[in-house]
């Protein structure tokens, strides 16, 4: 019997309606499931609005996707683990019969693709390169190396991610500490974000204190953001926004701090332990994350995100984040705005269901989202280690929390569609609580502080499709979990995703809120 | 007889009295059960449960008799065994101890007996007491152990991660106190000798089983004691060295070694005390670049000719008396070399000298002699005299026990009821308590009471002990059934402080305090999942009865290999009842039914354990062999251990069992990923895997896993070159490999700006860091390896013999930068670099010739060289160069063939090399082109 990869996880949808058995029940026994399952007719399927397909891979050819690039003539650039390169050509078309040619290979581990200025970039292990098909003969034949100033030492986990190209002309590169033996001894410039000038070859640091960053993206409006993964003095994943003189958290790269000069030179080490929302105490540098993304229950390693610039034409996102976990095998959608000048915002679950670990995403000229995954010898949810799907939208807006934002008093939720005015009336179907994260050396750490939050009152807009929270237990430095119980739109659709993670780092004043 | 007059005495009595009395008032003294703090504070138990607890761990039945059926519940420990207790502790130390029991031992269970004695009557029972102890199987002899930092330092490490600090405080760290087993001062009680024989075993002489076996080695006991002696250093004598069993040595980090180094102008980076020689020495930080002296007293009891063997990579030296008796010195792959020597009886200054420069890294020593076969030299043979002699601190040698005394100490130790607790031949209990059932907990004068009587034992009890205690009591005299198993389970945990490391139903668990003692051997990417012991939540369902009494009782199946606390062993006569209680408790309805067993399932269970099915590999070592990515728990020992059912739910739901666990559930909700396979029952795919685990270490590896030594992902040449950027042994980690279809390949490492490597033949395996999470260095899978000279191809120096620029492997001070390299028509790379002020191309060619092709290397060269120095290009180097018809020959092996005219190279010496050098002018003469041939 063949040992078929079948495709998507069956639905999950009711995974949310909390039918997973519980440790009591396993304990007398699995036959006791049938009984406690809950269905209802008008229920959801993540698939009714987001598809996902498989592209076929031949036989024989490894696609470990670590690089995804659409270039300007709408190609799709595919950079493998093994160092391959591919060129799909039209990835529009049939995910049964892909054409991957070959580019290039022997790269070692890209992690990112940038087209600038007739070049394709890329961060390498040990180098920030260019590379180019200058005769057009379909292979690259020129490889320069525009800076190598970081270091390895030889260990499988300093990986390197990027490039991205800020505002400025100047191309970020984030830097994965070591984990585990240095064969070489301890290399500089591990644990860091920095930029390189292309023309110049010049590089700056630019911030301190990561640990595995395994996204980084220049935002819209030209910010730089970054993914890290739960570990050493990172108890929770998180997004984080990038600005020069940043401290995010981890030790490790201190060792580089004298090299990089002021304002680093002055980072003292972390104190284990620290609330992160004291760390400012610590050392002032010290950056908040934009947004966490709570153990297990959004993901345990997020990877590659995308700013969803469609225009609507992937559904009614626009603007926001889409980004892919390594471990669950799916995507989350995160919701950003701007408070007394922190960004922060909310993390929702999206799409679930991929082959393996996501590494990558990617849009393409049809606006579909191009998923390239490997699970790179790490464990993951899904059927195969590795491979390349496609997401398209079906044109039916799914029925979710579209953004939860912050308030001086609570939060406002905007829905994609009205809601049930009596559900959402009940304040028996809003369930939050608050918890926060310490910096500390062990290797991920627990919800600490954790505390109910009360809501007191809810506001029903008039077209129902936004509904006002009022509470006065927000707690600034916390992630408030929202959970929401019974939603339903008005044609009585079952709400696809009623969990809600908002980071509140600041609390919005009143100032702020009257400008609504 | 009661000849108390000594000067001695007199000050003791006088000093410990007033010490005594100071002490009554602080009132900090209770006896500390962590198990019984653990249940009050975590407020899960009666308390008639928890006073149950400490009616037991404090024997109050060895005086106050119960029936059966409560002395089963109570479970009393046996107190420690004093029968030799004079050979164990000084009797100084006794006496300090029964002159202040609590002070002594802040925090124990023995009860001070003399808490109403007169100063003058107490002094002199005490010197009857303590002469009677010392005699038995006394007096303590001289420790033969001596202790160095060294060993302070491990001992220390052990302390704190093997698992001691789970019960025992840590240093310098604040614990709950109410939690930790307190340790008395122990430099003042007994030897590093004794308290090594006690590490290793500690229930032969506390049979209560309370201080578990750690599983230690020698080695590691001796480093324990060490430390936790180690206030008998700070007081001892530090010119008066101990002899210590072992091998001293000093390990030294040197990069761009060729030969063994003079280690007198060195600063070692470590120094300590070995048992082999060997080159796995405790934090040796690299696998190149280093080097080691061993030197050792070599004992000698035959006198006669011996002979000695060194087998090492690379080179290595050994002398007796300051002669060499083998020469192995050089880099070289591992060879013996081997030489004689008469020796007489005696000890013999033994120094063995050794040197790492790159690639593998062994060394070996062996003997033969006089009735010796050859081999290691037994370890009982080496002695090293780094160690400071260590003594008890309270070690008087003038004390004698007088045999008068001793005698009227054994009606003593009847009388004040020592052993009813301590059991001692030949002396019976006497003067009996009240039966437990007549006891009144509520008597001021009784052990309960605030205003004890004279012949009342005086433990301190908290008022929330003697509550407990008082109703504890009360509740057994109103009649005792036998402990249920879910009591059992708890009171087991409690006595023998599983606690301390466990949790099971929320209880226990490592303090908050205590967690960054719990670590991993490695980093490995497991979270707590690596470092805290597991839970116990359905323990008793999890494994198989058999598997768990191994476990606990026997130190084996302990999986976690990457954890470094140690799970103990236990008696198996204290854990029976807990063993067959917790399977009663936890008990799941068919769990143990094995599922159907066929070929068939065993081949699906295997696709699902490989990377193609749910990937467990990823995670999980297979059958010895490492997990793909991170080597967690080893599958094959999932049959032994686990039950079915279990294993069935487990795999359903991980989360459910181990909140937080990296495991992934590959079920989710139950549902398939895999609809096809086995109808797509998440159930029979779950029971095809736990078929397939059930062969053991018997299973066939799953896809995925690859056997060491296997060649995994071989790149091969065909039609055109393959360029491939790795890491590479004796490269380093930006190695630029070319493999050209002629069977020539060739390394060039981005970093130093240099070619560093040719062979023939096989390309390279890609799966050293193309695979799983992995860094390994591999070397060619070809032959006729040639290294080429370590530095930059090309150097700018202040004349033609200056020396060549050398630089570490990470390094790349050397004033280059590597600009990338471009693809000719056949897809052959030419290498661009800069150096100093100077453009450079290198475009190698392979040549194919008979016997095998060889190498052009062909270079371009821009720029300009500062005046008044000269640029060099490096063609190769080695002892020997000789010149040759149509070039160079080096070291008899190597040709050199190139058009240069001889004007323009040099050979240079460089002390312990020959170059062979082309000057380098880029306006005159840009390009320059030789061939290797070897």
């Amino acid at each position: 019997m063949p040992f078929s990869k079948s495709n998507p996880l069956p639905d999950m949808k009711n995974r949310m309606n909390r039918w997973m058995p519980t440790v009591a029940m396993l304990a007398t026994g699995i036959a006791g499931w049938a009984g406690i399952q809950t269905q209802t007719a008008s229920a959801a399927d993540e698939s009714d609005y987001y598809t996902i397909e498989t592209f076929n891979i031949p036989d024989g050819m490894t696609m470990e996707v670590g690089a995804m690039l659409t270039l300007g003539n709408g190609n799709l650039l595919l950079g493998t683990r093994t160092g391959d390169v591919y060129m799909l050509e039209n990835p529009y078309g049939d995910v049964e019969k892909p054409v991957f040619k070959l580019w290039t290979r022997g790269l070692a581990q890209p992690l990112g693709f940038l087209e600038h200025d007739g070049w394709i970039y890329t961060a390498q292990r040990g180098e920030l390169t260019r590379m180019k098909d200058s005769d057009g003969d379909g292979t690259v034949d020129t490889f320069e190396t525009v800076n190598d100033d970081w270091e390895i030492s030889g260990n499988y986990h300093e990986y390197n991610f990027g490039p991205r190209l800020d505002p400025e002309g100047w191309m970020w590169v984030t830097t994965n500490k070591p984990f585990g033996g240095e064969p070489y001894g301890r290399a500089h410039w591990r644990g860091w974000a920095v930029r390189i000038n292309p023309k110049t070859g010049e590089m700056q640091p630019m911030a301190a204190g990561l640990r595995s960053p395994a996204g980084v993206e220049t935002s819209p409006w030209g910010d730089i953001f970054y993914t890290d993964n739960q570990g050493e003095w990172c108890n929770a994943s998180k997004l984080s926004h990038l600005e020069f003189g940043d401290y995010h958290g981890h030790p490790h790269g201190l060792i580089t701090r004298e090299m990089a000069g002021p304002p680093f030179n002055q980072f003292p080490d972390p104190v284990s332990g620290t609330y992160m929302k004291d760390m400012k105490e610590q050392n002032p540098h010290f950056k908040m994350p934009a947004v966490w993304f709570p153990y297990d229950k959004m993901g345990k390693s997020p990877c590659g995100f995308k700013w969803d610039t469609t225009n609507g034409k992937f559904g009614p996102f626009d603007g926001q984040l889409f980004v892919s976990d390594q471990h669950h095998a799916w995507i989350m959608r995160v919701s950003l705005e701007n408070v007394n000048g922190h960004w922060q915002g909310a993390c929702y679950r999206f799409r679930e269901g991929y082959q393996c670990g996501i590494l990558r995403l990617e849009f393409g000229k049809d606006n579909s989202l191009f998923v390239g995954m490997s699970n790179a010898g790490w464990g993951g949810r899904g059927n195969s280690p590795w491979g390349l799907q496609r997401t398209r939208w079906t044109g039916e807006v799914p029925f979710e929390i579209h953004t939860m934002n912050a308030k001086p008093d609570g939060f406002e939720l905007n829905f994609t569609q009205a809601v049930d005015r009596q559900v959402a009336a009940q304040l028996a179907n809003y369930a939050m609580e608050s918890y926060t994260y310490k910096l500390e050396s062990r290797y991920g750490g627990p919800e600490a502080d954790k505390k109910k939050v009360n809501i007191e009152n809810v506001a029903i807009s008039e077209d129902g499709k936004s509904v006002r929270l009022f509470t006065s237990d927000l707690r600034a430095g916390y992630v408030h979990e929202l959970i929401l119980s019974n939603f339903r739109n008005d044609a009585g659709v079952d709400l696809l995703h009623p969990e809600a993670y908002y980071t509140l780092v600041n609390i919005p004043d009143d100032r702020q809120a009257s400008t609504d | 007889m009661m000849n108390l007059q000594t000067n001695y005495w007199t000050r003791v009595v006088a000093a410990m009295v007033l010490l005594a009395a100071l002490k009554a008032w602080d009132g900090t003294a209770s006896p500390v059960l962590p198990g019984y703090e653990r249940l009050r504070t975590d407020n899960s138990t009666t308390a008639e449960f928890r006073g149950e607890l400490l009616l037991g761990e404090l024997g109050c039945v060895n005086c106050h008799k119960a029936g059966e059926v409560v002395a089963a519940r109570l479970g009393t420990p046996t107190a420690p065994d004093l029968t030799g207790i004079g050979a164990r502790v000084t009797p100084q130390w006794l006496t300090n101890y029964l002159l202040d029991t609590h002070g002594v031992k802040d925090g124990g269970k023995m009860p001070d007996i003399f808490h109403s004695s007169a100063p003058q009557a107490k002094a002199g029972a005490i010197r009857f007491l303590v002469d009677f102890l010392s005699s038995r199987g006394g007096p303590i002899e001289p420790a033969t152990i001596g202790g160095t930092e060294t060993m302070v330092e491990r001992g220390r490490t052990l302390f704190h991660s093997v698992g001691c600090v789970a019960c025992h405080a840590p240093e310098g760290v604040d614990v709950s106190g109410a939690r930790s087993v307190p340790l008395p001062d122990l430099a003042a009680k007994t030897t590093v000798d004794q308290l090594v024989a006690f590490l290793l075993d500690p229930t032969a002489h506390r049979p209560s089983g309370r201080m578990p076996s750690l599983k230690l080695e020698d080695a590691e006991a001796r480093d324990l004691a060490v430390y936790l002696l180690r206030g008998q250093m700070e007081a001892a004598d530090a010119d008066k060295p101990a002899q210590v069993e072992g091998i001293g040595y000093e390990y030294y980090e040197v990069s761009g070694l060729s030969a063994i180094p003079d280690y007198d102008s060195l600063e070692p980076v470590q120094k300590g005390v070995v048992r082999e020689f060997s080159v796995n020495i405790p934090s040796r930080s690299r696998n190149d670049g280093f080097a080691i002296r061993f030197r050792a007293s070599l004992d000698i009891s035959e006198e006669g000719n011996y002979r000695f063997w060194t087998s090492s990579d690379d080179g290595s030296r050994l002398l007796i008396d300051g002669n060499v008796v083998v020469d192995n010195d050089g880099i070289h792959p591992n060879q013996v070399r081997n030489g004689r020597v008469q020796l007489s009886r005696g000890s013999h200054d033994l120094e063995v000298l050794y040197f790492e420069g790159g690639g593998e890294e062994v060394l070996q020593v062996q003997w033969a002699g006089p009735g010796i076969q050859r081999g290691p030299i037994p370890i009982e043979r080496l002695t090293t005299a780094t160690g400071i002699e260590m003594r008890p601190t309270t070690w008087t040698e003038n004390y004698r026990p007088d045999p008068n005394n001793a005698g009227m100490g054994s009606r003593m130790f009847a009388a004040m009821r020592c052993v009813n607790c301590h059991e001692m031949p030949g002396i019976q209990p006497m003067s009996p308590a009240p039966d437990l059932a007549d006891l009144n907990v509520d008597n001021p004068q009784g052990c309960l009471g605030d205003n004890l009587s004279r012949r009342a034992p005086q433990y301190r009890l908290t008022q929330d002990q003697k509550s407990d205690m008082a109703a504890a009591v009360r509740s057994l005299k109103a009649g005792a059934e036998p402990l249920s198993p879910a009591a059992t389970v708890k009171r087991t945990m409690a006595s023998f402080n599983c606690y301390a490391c466990h949790q099971r139903d929320g209880i226990g668990g490592p303090d908050e305090s205590r967690r960054q003692f719990f670590t991993t051997n490695s980093e490995i990417d497991l979270g707590e999942e690596g470092s805290i012991p597991p839970h116990l939540n359905f323990a008793g369902a999890k494994f198989k009865p058999a598997a768990l009494k191994r476990i606990i009782t026997r130190g084996e199946l302990h999986v976690r290999h990457y954890m470094t606390t140690r799970m103990p062993m236990f008696a198996e006569e204290h854990i029976e009842p807990f063993l067959t209680a917790i399977h009663q408790v936890d008990a799941m309805e068919n769990n143990s039914v094995e599922p159907p067993f066929s070929e068939e399932r065993i081949d699906f269970g295997r696709k699902f354990v490989g990377v193609t099915g749910v990937a467990c590999v990823t995670c999980h070592g297979v059958a010895g062999q490492k997990g793909i990515g991170i080597n967690g728990i080893d599958l094959s020992t999932a049959y032994s251990r686990l039950q079915p059912g279990w294993f069935q739910k487990f795999l359903l739901a991980p989360a459910d069992f181990n909140p937080g666990t990296r495991m992934p559930n590959f079920w989710p909700g139950g549902q398939t990923a895999f609809p096809d396979i086995l109808g797509g029952s998440s159930t029979a795919q779950i029971q095809s895997i736990w078929s397939y685990l059930s062969l053991g270490k018997t299973m066939p590896l799953p896809e995925g896993i690859v056997p060491e030594g296997t060649v995994a992902m071989e790149l091969i040449p065909s039609s055109q070159p393959i360029v491939h950027r790795t890491f590479m042994e004796d490269v380093g980690p930006r190695a630029i490999l070319t493999g050209y279809p002629q069977k020539l390949n060739l390394a060039f490492d981005a970093n130093i700006v240099r070619l560093a490597k040719l062979w023939r033949g096989r390309f390279f395996d890609a799966s050293g860091v193309a695979s799983g999470r992995t860094d390994r260095f591999l070397s060619p899978l070809g032959t006729d390896v040639l290294d080429l000279p370590a530095g930059p191809a090309v150097a700018i120096l202040d004349s033609a013999n200056a020396s060549w620029p050398q630089a570490g492997k990470t390094s790349r001070d050397i004033g280059g930068d590597f600009k990338g390299y471009t693809l000719d028509e056949k897809m052959q790379p030419v290498f661009r670099y800069r150096l100093n002020s100077l453009e450079i191309e290198e475009y190698p060619q392979p040549v194919l010739e008979p016997g095998g092709p060889s190498l052009k290397r062909q270079f371009m060269f821009s720029g300009q060289v500062p005046d008044g120095k000269s640029a060099w290009l490096l063609m190769a180097s080695g002892t020997e160069i000789s010149k040759t018809a149509g070039g160079y020959l080096v070291d008899g092996k190597v040709a050199i063939e190139t058009t240069i005219p001889d004007d323009s190279i040099r050979i240079i010496d460089d002390g312990s090399v020959r170059r062979l050098q082309a000057r380098v002018e880029p306006q005159s003469n840009p390009q320059l082109a030789y061939k290797i041939k070897w």
